[in-house]
């Protein structure tokens, strides 16, 4: 961790063209955002040498045991208001959320 | 007595041709042409005032230069602005672009200039305009589209002939950067094939050439100024191409002459890391470092073509 890439990783434009350059290629592994996995194997990935490997379940990105996940940052002005209010509480609500689980992201709450 | 007339009549007429009539529409035309041209030279420079500008600070700021100074560019290969010990290596970016740019020459140039010489010196009259509005098609087909086809089709096409190790390289890219060259030098090639005088190949072939040796010793030959500015100008063209080598050429900053190898051109950098980038940072400086690189190499590239063609055209001019 840490660590620069090395000077041969490839750089594709999207999680997609990394998920079909992997898909054709016997060797390739990758990573991307979840939702767009399809046609993959996941992989287990380990923090370092020492602790053993986990794959991107629910729980083990809840939990932190997963080590290459992030969260999805909105950026606001100011304190939402208004119809940036409805927004917002819409996504943070179940329904919100279950429409991320239903695309391949992982809920925040 | 008759010339003096004349010379009166003369000095008359000269009159009336210098006194214009100040007429109000042709007035505001003038200056409506010569604001539209003044506003495109002055866009021009603005945009090259705005690349340099932001790329000052390579050569100025004190805390830019201890990242990324013009030394520090070549004396490193590695590329990886993002890390917690950043290092700005252009060599291997430019040696990227280098090969990315010979592969697309190596293609098309002789495609192009064979697809010239037969549609001007051979193809019979209906096959010569089926052909030419095919490759103006080949001109108009988005970048994006070409680069497309290039990840998808071309990738494993070349992956399961030549098996090498990474699947999206040099090689494709170059592949797929001919086709956008092949339309730019086959037009002026062809153009400059097509201005041969018919005398010259007509004397050729009545003394015993055929048409192959009149076409390639002596067609050619006359044309050679245009042709070789059309190839000055695909290069160019090939140069700053970006959307091609950012899809097809996997994009790893790497330096090795295999050709079969993931390479990363200055192009496809800028496009990559600039709208991530933090404003201000000398990643940001270098970034647009490498962008006015470009420019003036582009600059530089088509006053040699004009040169070119302007020398070459008077030493012909001067011979015959």
């Amino acid at each position: 961790m840490g660590a620069d890439f090395a000077p041969q990783t490839q750089t594709l434009p999207g999680t997609g063209a990394i998920v079909n350059a992997v898909s054709k290629d016997k060797y390739g592994i990758g990573y991307g955002g979840a939702a767009y996995a399809k046609g993959v194997k996941y992989c287990k990935v380990k923090k370092d040498a020492q602790t053993s490997g986990y794959e991107p379940t629910l729980e083990n990105v809840k939990n932190g045991k997963y080590p290459i996940s992030r969260y999805l940052y909105w950026y606001l002005r100011n304190k939402p208001t208004g119809e940036i209010k409805k927004l917002v509480d819409f996504i943070l609500s179940d329904q919100g959320q279950q429409i991320v689980t239903k695309v391949g992201y992982f809920p925040v709450k | 007595m008759e010339n003096l007339k004349t010379i009166e009549n003369k000095r008359q007429t000269e009159f009336v041709i210098s006194k214009k009539r100040f007429r109000l529409s042709e007035f505001i035309i003038e200056k409506v042409i010569f604001l539209s041209s003044f506003f495109t030279i002055l866009g021009v420079i603005l945009i090259f005032v705005f690349i340099f500008r932001e790329a000052l600070p390579v050569f100025t700021s004190p805390e830019v230069k201890k990242e990324a100074s013009l030394k520090l560019f070549f004396s490193t290969v590695t590329w990886q602005p993002i890390s917690d010990n950043p290092r700005y290596g252009l060599i291997a970016i430019i040696f990227g672009t280098f090969k990315v740019v010979v592969v697309a020459l190596f293609f098309s140039i002789p495609i192009s200039v064979g697809a010239a010489i037969f549609t001007s010196e051979f193809a019979p009259l209906k096959l010569k305009e089926f052909i030419k509005p095919i490759v103006e098609i080949l001109a108009g087909i988005p970048s994006v589209v070409l680069g497309f086809f290039a990840l998808m089709v071309m990738a494993s096409f070349f992956h399961n002939i030549f098996h090498s190790t990474m699947r999206l390289n040099a090689f494709n890219a170059g592949v797929a950067l001919s086709f956008t060259i092949i339309p730019v030098i086959y037009s002026i090639a062809e153009d400059a094939l097509n201005s041969v005088p018919r005398s010259l190949k007509e004397a050729s072939l009545a003394l015993g050439a055929n048409r192959w040796q009149t076409a390639f010793r002596v067609s050619l030959s006359v044309a050679m100024p245009g042709v070789l500015a059309g190839i000055i100008l695909g290069l160019g063209r090939a140069v700053g191409e970006t959307m091609i080598v950012l899809m097809a050429s996997g994009n790893a900053s790497m330096l090795s002459a295999n050709i079969f190898d993931s390479v990363r051109t200055m192009s496809a950098t800028i496009a990559a890391e600039l709208g991530e980038v933090v404003h201000g940072s000398a990643h940001y400086n270098v970034l647009f470092f490498i962008g006015a690189s470009l420019f003036i190499f582009t600059l530089i590239i088509n006053s040699l073509a004009q040169l070119v063609v302007g020398r070459l055209q008077r030493k012909l001019a001067g011979k015959i």
